[in-house]
């Protein structure tokens, strides 16, 4: 049966360990505080999304709009000046 | 991003793309009956780009382009004062003319949302509130006025071909020619809409804006289901 970890742990010997591990001063561990969505950065990002999406939306709606405004104004205008120039 | 464009574009884009085939369409076949024309006419026949940038393919062109601003800018004037009951085109009964300011959402009951000239107030507030119905009234007017140019030329193009002496635009506009085009048109969108208002009250199509829900009375119109 294949060991779930590369090397056992009893493997190793003590003085191996002792001797790749830098020499870190332990630092007394800090309470871990969950940093605000702001601090973090996420409000940020969740306001640039909502923001980006409400760019999208509107790119979605002024697309189709112009595009068949074009079509109409353009359509008029052929319609009107070619019969006026005697075609 | 593209992929959620076109899933949120394509009513518009499905139009767009029928529009175009069958205006294609329309000047293909309308270039094959106009040489058959020439060519029993004794005369020589013309190209296509020729043909359609000729008063014989524009006025065509025109005359349906009108009836159907026409059909729209009726259809959303008479929406305002008149009520179908169980139509999901109709408002409900008592709800006919212009709504308050405070359920058309303007001026000082606009939301944060709202478009800017429906917090604006006077001309700019009264522009912007009326603003289809008066894109639509103008398409169909100078639809109409290209229509009666383009087929003032034609008119004329037969006369000349029947040894007739020209006719002045505005006896065009008053001859029977001009109207028959005119209204062949209108009847045929009048008959639409009046039956689509009147058929969608106890006809269901399951899924479509258009419709009811297919369980909805009869006596329900779309908006008192919301």
């Amino acid at each position: 049966m294949r060991s779930a970890h590369p090397i056992p742990y009893a493997a190793v010997p003590a003085s191996a360990t002792a001797a790749a591990a830098p020499s870190i001063p332990l630092r007394p561990a800090r309470r871990c505080v969950m940093l605000r969505p702001e601090k973090r950065g996420g409000r940020r990002e969740g306001e640039d999304a909502v923001r980006q999406h409400e760019r999208n939306n509107r790119i979605s709606q002024a697309v189709p709009f112009w595009a068949w405004m074009t079509i109409v104004v353009v359509g008029l205008v052929v319609m009107i000046a070619l019969p006026l120039m005697g075609r | 991003m593209m992929r959620e464009f076109m899933r949120s574009t394509r009513l518009s884009l499905v139009f767009l793309i029928i529009f175009l085939l069958t205006l294609i369409g329309q000047s293909v076949v309308g270039f094959l009956y106009n040489n058959e024309e020439l060519t029993q006419h004794g005369q020589p026949e013309i190209g296509y780009f020729e043909f359609v940038t000729t008063s014989a393919f524009l006025v065509d062109v025109a005359e349906n382009w009108q009836s159907e601003f026409l059909q729209f800018f009726l259809f959303i004037l008479a929406t305002i004062w008149f009520i179908q009951k169980g139509s999901p085109e109709s408002k409900k009964p008592g709800d006919e003319g212009l709504g308050s300011d405070e359920d058309q959402l303007v001026g000082s009951h606009a939301r944060r949302d709202s478009p800017r000239w429906a917090r604006a107030h006077g001309v700019r507030l009264w522009i912007y509130s009326n603003s289809l119905l008066l894109t639509m009234g103008a398409v169909f007017v100078l639809s109409w006025f290209a229509q009666s140019l383009a087929g003032h030329i034609v008119a004329n193009d037969e006369n000349m071909q029947h040894g007739l002496p020209p006719e002045s635009w505005g006896a065009y506009v008053v001859s029977a020619e001009f109207w028959n085009r005119t209204l062949q048109n209108w009847q045929s969108e009048f008959l639409a809409v009046g039956a689509m208002v009147a058929f969608s009250i106890y006809l269901r199509q399951r899924g479509s804006s258009e419709s009811k829900p297919v369980g909805m009375p009869h006596h329900t119109s779309s908006e008192e289901s919301q």
